[in-house]
């Protein structure tokens, strides 16, 4: 092979890299799609699924005899968890939660004297999703642990009443295995989706966005530890489509697969009633990751008093923001983050995923967004995990995100030209590509 | 057009300019930053963080262009540090790796992920984005004899990857 092979193959190679779809859309570039799911059977298996997904999720427990008072420890890279002592039960136990109230018993606190904690915030399901709803969320999880292999399938709801496309993600197995799990996966008469496998297990089913969910926020005073406990709606998607950065660990006494990158630590664990549980530990915190995994102890729900207004805004009557630009949509907060530059009201968010010339549908399913302030002073709003954004493309379509972490980042000593800034990242998900109606928390 | 706070204030930014530069090089800066570390997602990260801190710097620019091809290269330079610390970690772990359907299996980019990040670079740069050897220099920090070099060895190792 002489110099212009390689370099016909090399610039071919990078074509291919460079000219790949979105991030995000990556996990969807080869999409597994069935034909034998129209729309108006989805209606139904929506309000189905809605029905089992967060007013009486049943999840299959194997993990009932788990002792959650046990301290949190992390393993070490070297010596991860096993659940070598914890033997699966072969008899599911079928748990059904229950929405009204947040009765599920599964919550934690931190017993540091150095964070500070902030209020609980109650998100109710369900939400009057416009037709086709949100997309559906379902994992399966290895008889031995969600540390030993998952398999997450997403079907993406067609606004069309097409076909739904279905894509899996896997951790903890090899492609093959995971092709072979897929063609056993077929759809179901209760559940819309079976896996009938015998090493394999429901653990997940419900919707991205939607269920309840309780989250917590605890700082000290720069970074935050974000608590979240509720319904499944997609949590182990973060470990099944980032290689590389996931690990096993426990976490209060369950098997957990963490997840690290440029904003911190994430981890996720499912709770013996049936729910599951994320935490965020932001990166200005890696150093006391141990110290705050130790500190995690199972407590009761917090009482409900501070339980903020969740309200529908229809997206074609309620204004806040120009087309172009993304609206924190929270009374008294008199902020307006942009995605191209804005006058005065001193801030600028970057999308680091989407084109904001070009953002509509396609939207990936997780986008990362930073955020920068004007070096006037001005506070950064106090964003939360839970909140919700929406995207108002310029063709004046509609994304509507949850906030799933936030990161304050060190504010540093300006530059030549600008003063000193502070800034923010958040992570958000999407909760469906262009709804007609997006929803709002009114603080 | 809306005037830019990008971390200035207004006054000292003419925003329609950077406003079309960002227009105009986003594009560009995505495809090299993806070429630069293998991974489109990746990529345009790092070229929002690039555009970024053009954007941050804008009045003082002499060269937004080459400031801005600059900071994608040595952008992508400390992802790939980072990526290797990740890598070393991951690999240590038992649990297995997390699997989706589009990792890559291309063997031109394996082999170009084997070099060593400036070889990388500059062949990148050089026969796929047609870069002169100029501006690889300044966007490397090096004498263009330095790009010439790392070109000639870098060509030379992925032939020699390539045929084994």
């Amino acid at each position: 092979m002489n110099d212009d092979d390689i370099i016909q193959r090399l610039r071919s190679a990078l074509d291919e890299v460079a000219d790949a779809p979105a991030s995000g859309e990556a996990i969807v570039d080869t999409p597994h799609v069935r034909e034998s799911f129209g729309a108006a059977r989805w209606i139904a298996v929506a309000a189905a699924v809605l029905l089992i997904g967060t007013a009486s999720v049943v999840l299959v427990q194997r993990r009932g005899s788990d002792d959650p008072s046990s301290s949190a420890t992390t393993s070490a890279a070297t010596n991860p968890t096993t659940t070598s002592g914890t033997s699966p039960t072969s008899t599911p136990r079928t748990t059904v939660l229950s929405d009204p109230g947040f009765s599920t018993p599964s919550w934690y606190t931190f017993d540091l004297p150095w964070l500070t904690a902030g209020t609980p915030e109650f998100d109710h399901c369900c939400k009057p999703w416009p037709a086709p709803g949100p997309d559906l969320a379902m994992a399966w999880g290895e008889l031995l642990g969600i540390d030993h292999g998952v398999m997450v399938l997403r079907a993406h709801r067609i606004l069309t009443g097409g076909p739904a496309t279905l894509t899996y993600s896997t951790f903890g197995m090899t492609k093959a295995q995971a092709v072979a799990l897929e063609k056993q996966v077929t759809e179901g008469s209760g559940l819309p989706y079976v896996l009938a496998d015998p090493s394999m297990q429901l653990i997940g089913n419900g919707m991205y966005g939607d269920g309840s969910l309780v989250s917590q926020a605890w700082t000290n005073g720069s970074n935050t530890v974000a608590l979240s406990v509720g319904d499944y709606r997609g949590q182990l998607e973060l470990f099944t489509t980032n290689a590389g950065n996931v690990t096993t660990t426990t976490v209060a006494g369950h098997p957990a697969l963490r997840f690290d990158d440029d904003m911190g630590s994430s981890f996720v664990w499912q709770n013996p009633p049936g729910t599951w549980s994320t935490l965020h530990i932001d990166i200005g915190l890696s150093k006391r990751i141990d110290e705050i995994l130790g500190a995690v102890q199972p407590a009761h729900l917090p009482d409900e008093q501070a339980q903020p207004t969740t309200t529908t805004v229809d997206a074609a009557t309620s204004t806040p923001g120009v087309a172009g630009e993304l609206s924190l949509a929270r009374t008294g907060l008199d902020v307006r983050v942009s995605t191209e530059q804005t006058t005065g009201s001193g801030w600028f968010l970057a999308t680091k995923s989407v084109d904001p010339a070009s953002a509509t549908s396609s939207a990936p399913a997780a986008l990362t967004w930073s955020q920068q302030s004007a070096p006037t002073g001005e506070a950064v709003p106090s964003f939360r995990v839970g909140d919700h954004l929406r995207w108002t493309a310029r063709d004046g379509s509609v994304t509507a995100f949850t906030v799933t972490g936030v990161v304050h980042l060190p504010a540093n000593g300006g530059d030549a030209v600008g003063g000193p800034t502070t800034a923010l990242q958040l992570r958000v998900q999407e909760i469906d590509a262009n709804p007609t109606l997006v929803f709002a928390r009114l603080g | 057009m809306q005037a830019s706070t990008l971390g200035l204030p207004g006054s000292l930014m003419t925003t329609t300019d950077f406003d079309l530069f960002y227009r105009t090089h986003r594009a560009d800066a995505v495809r090299w930053a993806s070429a630069l570390v293998g991974s489109r997602a990746v990529g345009e990260e790092l070229a929002q963080d690039a555009l970024i801190a053009v954007g941050r710097k804008w009045k003082g620019l002499d060269n937004p262009g080459g400031y801005l091809r600059r900071t994608v290269v040595n952008r992508a330079a400390s992802w790939h540090r980072s990526h290797q610390r990740e890598l070393r970690r991951s690999a240590r772990s038992v649990a297995g790796t997390p699997a989706s359907y589009t990792q890559p299996t291309n063997e031109m980019l394996d082999a170009l992920g084997g070099l060593p990040y400036q070889q990388r670079a500059a062949v990148t740069l050089r026969y796929w984005a047609d870069w002169p050897d100029e501006q690889i220099a300044e966007a490397l920090d090096c004498a263009p004899a330095t790009v010439r070099t790392l070109l000639h060895r870098g060509i030379a190792a992925l032939r020699k990857d390539m045929a084994e």
